[in-house]
């Protein structure tokens, strides 16, 4: 059998958690709202019509954040459409994804949403079709308390106190030509850097998040960041990234390989950054917003073509994508290398929280259930919290058609001082198991706490026929010797292990 | 009142990467009396057989100095190579712009190179790319490694050298960001005229590592869009961008003074960045290294340069750059050198600015008298010494203190070294704080069987103190208070001291 080995210490940290790490997304778009969160007449539905299912699994999940209302739905929203009585709002024609928005659902109902499950809103402006105007009458609507042409209306809609939202997009994928609006860096440097200026005038508490690259093989990547950074350093708190991975047809070997590119990815929005910060002689460091992040399961032509075959439909179904054990792989360590990266990565949006692309997932006038990538988002949120400590990976490592060297073992660690935890989330890239041998330096672990482990004996297995067909384990297998545990990490599998010291 | 008390915690696991030899080179320019009355003295009582001072070679040899840069800096930016190979006697006489000297050519590329040899050294060649180009570059490469059968192989053979030098370090010019540079760049031009002379060069000779200019100082306007621009046309044919840096105290304010390491540790983090957003836009698989080619202390001597250089032009070795280094510049070197090595994963070159009397370590009498080690000599002959192996991530908490323009700074600032061969550890360390001593307790459990060497202090109770061809005021003494129990080694870093702890593992070595 194969042996990995792994030390940390207890001095040797990497970054302190943001819990905003663990934040999801809903967006105007197929079912994610409508059947989705929110379902009138569900027999679950709750007075406001949200589904309470549905609630319970999104607490559970340990989301701590959402981002709102896009996407690529945000480029050609109007946030007055979705506010003030219901009857009257229009219904409006949705470019991005080609349905009819009834505008039933917006900024009041979700708030109400957001206050019931407890999560941290993240508000998205349109700066595609829209510019600062409409940013800033928006921002006034949800934060200044009152006396003001949008304060006042927003209490007439029987919102008597402002939200204080104190996180917001200017724009959404602004790099990508298929966005509404869409704009050259330089074009849209120049926007959000001016936007950006007028917001902070409303509330200077306020945190902004610039538009990074949508993904890492964008042609503009990474020239997008230099130049729109170059205006908006000043005025920005986050600069964005988004990524979902495919490719699921390359094999398992290169498709769990792609962890080690969001890792790259990271790596290089880190660096251009710092070599803006340098060059706008700032002495302000630029965080990172994750902020719409997962696996990508369809092919994006099969996306369009079932678009434009019905379009103009009400919450049509669609991207309703169901995940393997092989899918969850490689959500998990998405994830996991975030972790790795807290001391700059503060805010990440699994992308979406339901039906699209979703851990959650709804029947319409019927049941929720599950798909595996819930368990370890949901484990990952609960006990990954704290200090991510640096780990020294000695693994065996296979290569492929993506990297050359691609450790079987993943791992990190996190120390939660207030528990006196250690906690370890480790995967095995492999098809065999792995013997895990990790040695833990300054601290004196008492025992092991849990291991819980996900996997498949099918790869391929997903939880649509069975929703409880892969479901986390409870495992007895860590042996603590002094200083030192180990185990035999199962095939291609995700483990957290609890150590209390 | 109790002793200040700094931890440091490091782990054998936890590992920076492997000390490059190359980040102890230095640097002869053409330049005052680095060469000529430096380490060439043909009349000198200690000249070898070919004129070069042993006394001098000694020195170097001391410093153990692994890689040399040759020929310049400023003056290889109107330098012609072919002045200076051939018979002594036919070799032209040449206004040098850079410095406004006199420049003989008796001291050539095929004389250097022997010098090199008997210091236990090699060569980094620069070519110039102020007033030439592509075609000069690809000549003196193929003078210098080319077997024979051509023009300029065939040249240097005629020039008594048979075996080509094979010279594998090569800097495209020199700070070709900066106006005052002999034909100095834009960083488009500059870009350009690197890539193409770099492709050239390397279909001459494919082994070679190729160095591009990077800034001349973080403060230059054009940093660190000079870095993006050229790189983003020499990236994938240039294995370093270099780095030149220089500090002084012209502001007599010691104390934020010795803040300046913080500056240079952000500009390699800010240099290393730019490094790698390039790669990602040229989608490249490669990292880029960094050459920090000249670094230094560098102000002592600037008012008289200027004097001799407006008022006394065209003198044939004349003192300039002469620095007389003080104990705090000593204090500062050791700490841009803890910068450096804290920094060995992506600096894999860095030349000390320069060796022999110009901003050097060594010096001799103006006109043949002694050799002589300047304060700055002895931090980096530790460093060359004991700062070879894997630099270790140290985890390091330690009092603060404030400074006039660099905010609270550290007291101690410190980088690790492991020697694995030799089973060495070594801890350099400097107090920067100029009140107070700091007890250091060095957590060091993961190395079994280490035990105290010794504990060698540099200090002096005058900041200003300085060395002089008689007396050597500011030297190193063993005997610091240092003392290991358990797996924790305490030292007493007196206030503003340089301090190299050694351990070695048990049986290895006697006291």
């Amino acid at each position: 059998m194969k042996k990995a080995n792994i030390i940390i210490n207890k001095d040797f940290k990497s970054g302190e958690i943001d819990k905003r790490i663990y934040s999801s997304f809903v967006e105007h778009m197929g079912r994610v709202i409508y059947s989705g969160i929110y379902e009138p007449g569900h027999p679950k539905a709750d007075e406001d019509g949200f589904r309470q299912d549905v609630m319970e699994k999104v607490k559970a999940m340990g989301v701590t954040g959402i981002r709102y209302p896009g996407g690529n739905f945000v480029s050609c929203y109007d946030w007055r459409d979705g506010v003030g009585p219901v009857q009257r709002r229009p219904k409006r024609l949705e470019l991005a994804w080609r349905s009819v928005e009834t505008n039933e659902f917006g900024t009041n109902e979700f708030m109400k949403w957001a206050g019931k499950v407890n999560v941290e809103p993240i508000f998205a402006l349109n700066l595609g079709t829209k510019g600062i105007e409409n940013a800033v009458s928006f921002v006034e609507y949800c934060n200044i308390a009152e006396g003001t042409w949008y304060s006042d209306l927003r209490k007439e809609h029987g919102v008597k106190d402002p939200y204080g939202i104190k996180t917001w997009c200017l724009g959404n994928e602004m790099d990508g030509d298929w966005q509404i609006g869409h704009k050259t860096a330089d074009e849209y440097g120049r926007l959000a850097e001016e936007t950006a200026k007028a917001i902070k005038l409303i509330d200077p508490d306020i945190e902004l998040i610039a538009c990074g690259s949508s993904k890492s093989d964008m042609d503009t990547y990474p020239e997008w960041e230099a130049i729109t950074l170059k205006h908006t350093y000043d005025y920005v708190d986050y600069i964005a990234l988004h990524q979902y991975y495919g490719g699921q047809e390359k094999g398992t070997g290169s498709f769990l390989s792609q962890a080690l590119d969001m890792e790259k990815y990271i790596r290089t929005v880190i660096s251009v950054c710092d070599y803006v910060k340098a060059e706008q002689r700032s002495s302000k460091e630029l965080y990172i917003s994750l902020d719409e992040w997962g696996i990508w399961a369809t092919p994006d032509n099969e996306v369009s073509e079932e678009i434009n075959r019905a379009p103009w439909r009400v919450a049509p179904g669609l991207n309703e994508q169901i995940y393997t054990m092989e899918d969850t792989l490689l959500f998990a360590d998405m994830l996991m290398v975030m972790l790795k990266y807290a001391d700059r990565i503060k805010i990440a949006c699994q992308s979406l929280l339901t039906n699209i692309s979703a851990a959650i997932m709804t029947e319409k006038n019927g049941d929720v259930w599950v798909q595996p990538i819930y368990y370890p988002f949901s484990y990952m949120s609960k006990h990954g919290r704290g200090v991510v400590l640096q780990s020294i990976v000695d693994s065996p490592a296979y290569q492929c058609e993506l990297f050359t060297k691609v450790p079987y073992i993943d791992t990190v660690a996190v120390y939660n001082e207030d528990v006196k935890e250690l906690i370890y989330f480790q995967m095995n890239r492999m098809e065999e198991s792995i013997e895990i041998t990790c040695e833990i330096q300054g601290f004196k672990p008492e025992h092991i706490i849990e291991h819980v482990a996900l996997w498949s004996e099918d790869k391929k297995m997903t939880n649509y026929v069975n929703h409880n067909a892969i479901q986390p384990v409870q495992m007895e297998d860590v042996v603590l010797c002094e200083r030192i545990f180990s185990y035999e990490i199962k095939p291609l599998s995700w483990n957290m292990i609890r150590v209390k010291v | 009142m109790s002793t200040k008390k700094a931890k440091m915690v490091i782990d054998k696991a936890f590992r920076i990467a492997s000390v490059d030899k190359r980040i102890y080179g230095s640097f002869i320019e053409h330049l005052g009396r680095a060469v000529y009355d430096g380490i060439y003295q043909p009349d000198h009582e200690m000249a070898d057989e070919n004129g070069f001072r042993t006394d001098v070679i000694n020195m170097v040899k001391e410093l153990n100095v692994p890689i040399v840069r040759y020929p310049g800096g400023n003056f290889v930016s109107n330098f012609y190579w072919e002045d200076s190979v051939g018979p002594v006697a036919d070799r032209a006489k040449r206004l040098e712009l850079a410095w406004r000297s006199m420049e003989t050519n008796e001291i050539g590329v095929n004389e250097f190179a022997k010098w090199a040899k008997s210091a236990n050294s090699s060569l980094m060649m620069a070519v110039n790319l102020g007033t030439r180009g592509i075609a000069d570059a690809c000549n003196l490469l193929e003078y210098c490694n080319h077997p024979s059968g051509t023009k300029y192989s065939d040249l240097r053979i005629k020039h008594g050298v048979k075996a080509p030098h094979d010279i594998k370090l090569w800097c495209l010019g020199n700070e070709m960001d900066g106006p005052w540079q002999i034909g100095h760049k834009t960083m488009e031009e500059y870009g350009r005229l690197a890539e193409e002379t770099a492709k050239a060069m390397r279909l001459i000779d494919s082994d070679i590592e190729l160095v591009s200019c990077g800034s001349s100082s973080k403060d230059m306007a054009t940093f660190p869009e000079w870095e993006a621009v050229t790189l983003s046309h020499t990236y994938e044919y240039v294995d370093y961008v270099s780095m030149h840096q220089y500090y002084g105290n012209a502001g007599d304010d010691s104390n934020d003074y010795l803040a300046a390491s913080d500056d240079m540790d952000a500009f390699i983090k800010s240099v290393i960045s730019t490094c790698d957003y390039i790669k990602a836009k040229k989608r490249s698989l490669k990292n880029m290294y960094i050459s920090f080619d000249e670094w230094n202390v560098w102000f002592h001597s600037n008012l008289e340069d200027n004097d001799t250089m407006e008022k006394h032009p065209w003198q044939k070795a004349p003192s300039l750059l002469e620095d007389i280094y003080t104990f705090e510049d000593a204090l500062l070197v050791g700490l841009m050198l803890i910068t450096l090595i804290k920094h060995a994963d992506r600096v894999k070159i860095a030349c000390l600015a320069q060796l022999v009397n110009v901003i050097a370590p060594i010096m001799t009498e103006a006109g043949g008298g002694t050799a002589w080690k300047q304060t700055i000599f002895y931090p980096f002959m530790h460093a060359s010494k004991y700062g070879r192996g894997t630099a270790l991530f140290s985890i390091i908490d330690t009092p603060k203190h404030e400074t006039k323009n660099h905010g609270e700074i550290t007291d101690i600032e410190s980088v690790v070294v492991h020697n694995e061969e030799k089973e060495e550890l070594t801890i350099f360390a400097v107090n920067r704080n100029l009140k107070e001593d700091v007890s250091l307790e060095s957590e060091v459990s993961s190395f079994d069987g280490y035990q105290l060497l010794e504990h060698i202090v540099l200090e002096h109770d005058d900041l200003k103190a300085k060395n002089s061809a008689g007396i050597q005021n500011v030297r190193p003494k063993s005997g610091g208070q240092s003392k290991k129990e358990d797996g924790v080694v305490i030292s007493l870093l007196h206030k503003a001291s340089w301090n190299v702890i050694r351990l070695g593992k048990d049986g290895n070595h006697t006291l």
